[in-house]
């Protein structure tokens, strides 16, 4: 091996070693995403299950505003089924949704006292609203690692091998988020 | 100019014997080596802080995460830096004496943890095997003595890379294990009292039924008093990722900063590595005629 083929094979090892620690970087940014995404699909897999309780529990009380609890399930229905088709703008519509029938069922309520002094409803009522911070939060978890992947897939060098391999720009999720449970203002303090 | 130093650089090289030549030869290729392994480490670590996003506490995912808070101390009880007595969450202390030169006295490192607190929680900071990154470095000289310091100081910002993992906290019924056991042995500690509550057949002895009896006393009156004090309790902690190739950070210099500062030290390990090579072929193509 002359001098020169040394030379060459030696910076040929050196650039190799880049574009698999470019090329890993890559996978990881989207396993990040993918990552973000199934941990937002746990927080609505959970409350996919309590919505039920929720409604059932409203039912027998809000006998004039079935068509909110209507609202609710096909809202429900709706994220169900852009979750399961990993449909990301989809979600955001549905979710947006989803949180504004909440909030009209909250805010109905108000005008049930026997329904606000029920307890079920009440602990549904506090996780369901739990569960929504959750997810919003979850979603700028998710948001900000679509942002990073879709940043880095535009730099150079990462574009070269960002396009030879079909690394894509990713969709963010979109939803208004709406407070489901009237704020507490501590007149003490 | 360059003339001169290829000159000077063929002057040297020549001048070295055959044993001597191998062994600058082996310690260029060592550095050459070394400096592309340290830049490769360091561009991957970068690419790593720069792609993970930061996560809130009370929502962030078990595994590994990104999390930017203020340092508190546990229970509020700040440490304090031997020698300049700072109050500080974490410490690494050097005090050197002179002599010939400036000899180590004394070192230490803090193991303890301490708390990130980003505003929607807290986790328990591990910087026993992390990276302790410190902004605030001081080093003074009294007399013959020469102190270093580096402290993370209560409520400054910290950034930290690592695995996040929560402990769910005891059950009710583990709360009521404990609380019973130790209920019990407060009993014990009066055994005239515990005779006159329990002994009921007055043979001075507390047998089997007796203490049965004593235990379902203890359950009730733990129960009673837990019965509205029971809240499930969570705690945050960050150790060292599973992932062994992924580094565990805690710095109290921003995430940019860092970055910036590994991308420095990434440019200078490759003019290391560019410098180092070029001088091994240098020499290889100067003494051909040992090859």
């Amino acid at each position: 091996m002359t001098i020169l083929e040394f030379v060459v094979a030696a910076l040929a090892l050196v650039i190799l070693i880049y574009t698999v620690i470019i090329y890993n970087g890559l996978i990881r940014l989207k396993n990040n995403v993918a990552r973000a995404f199934a941990n937002i699909e746990v927080l609505l897999k959970q409350r996919h299950t309590e919505l039920p309780l929720l409604v059932d529990v409203c039912k027998g009380y809000m006998v004039h505003e079935q068509h909110v609890l209507l609202a609710i399930t096909e809202a429900r229905s709706r994220v169900h089924s852009a979750q399961e088709k990993h449909d990301v703008r989809g979600l955001g519509q549905a979710e947006t949704l989803m949180r504004t029938s909440l909030s009209q069922l909250f805010a109905r309520c108000e005008a049930y006292p026997d329904l606000k002094a029920n307890e079920n409803f009440l602990a549904l009522q506090e996780r369901i609203s739990q569960l929504e911070d959750a997810i919003a939060d979850r979603r700028e978890i998710f948001n900000e690692s679509v942002r990073l992947n879709n940043t880095r897939i535009q730099q150079v060098p990462d574009v070269v091998l960002a396009r030879s391999f079909g690394f894509g720009e990713l969709a963010y999720l979109k939803f208004e988020t709406v407070a489901l449970l009237p704020v507490k203002i501590n007149l003490k303090s | 100019m360059i003339d001169s130093l290829i000159d000077f650089l063929i002057g040297i090289t020549l001048s070295f014997d055959d044993a001597e030549f191998v062994w600058v030869m082996l310690a260029t290729l060592l550095v050459c080596f070394g400096s592309v392994i340290a830049l490769f480490g360091f561009i991957r670590h970068g690419r790593i802080m720069q792609d993970t996003p930061t996560s809130k506490i009370r929502s962030a995912s078990q595994g590994f995460v990104q999390l930017e808070g203020r340092a508190r101390s546990l229970d509020d009880k700040p440490l304090r830096v031997p020698g300049s007595g700072r109050e500080c969450v974490w410490f690494d202390y050097l005090i050197e004496k002179k002599g010939k030169d400036w000899e180590e006295v004394a070192r230490d490192t803090s193991i303890y943890s301490f708390y990130v607190d980003d505003g929607t929680g807290v986790c328990a900071v591990d910087p026993e095997v992390g990276k302790v990154i410190a902004r605030k470095k001081r080093v003074w000289v009294v007399g013959d003595w020469r102190y270093t310091e580096q402290i993370i100081a209560e409520n400054e910002s910290v950034y930290c890379l690592g695995q996040f993992e929560t402990d769910q906290g005891g059950s009710k019924a583990e709360v009521l294990k404990i609380g019973v056991r130790v209920l019990l042995n407060q009993w014990k500690q009066d055994r005239q009292k515990l005779l006159q509550r329990f002994d009921l057949n007055g043979d001075g002895d507390i047998d089997m039924n007796e203490w049965n009896q004593a235990r379902q006393a203890a359950m009730s009156q733990v129960k009673s008093a837990t019965a509205n004090d029971y809240v499930p309790t969570q705690h945050h902690n960050l150790v060292a990722p599973f992932n062994k190739s992924h580094p565990y950070i805690i710095s109290s210099i921003p995430q940019g900063e860092l970055t910036s500062r590994y991308q420095r030290y990434a440019f200078g390990l490759l003019g290391l590595f560019v410098v180092s090579g070029a001088y091994a072929v240098f020499m290889t193509i100067v003494r051909r005629d040992l090859f």
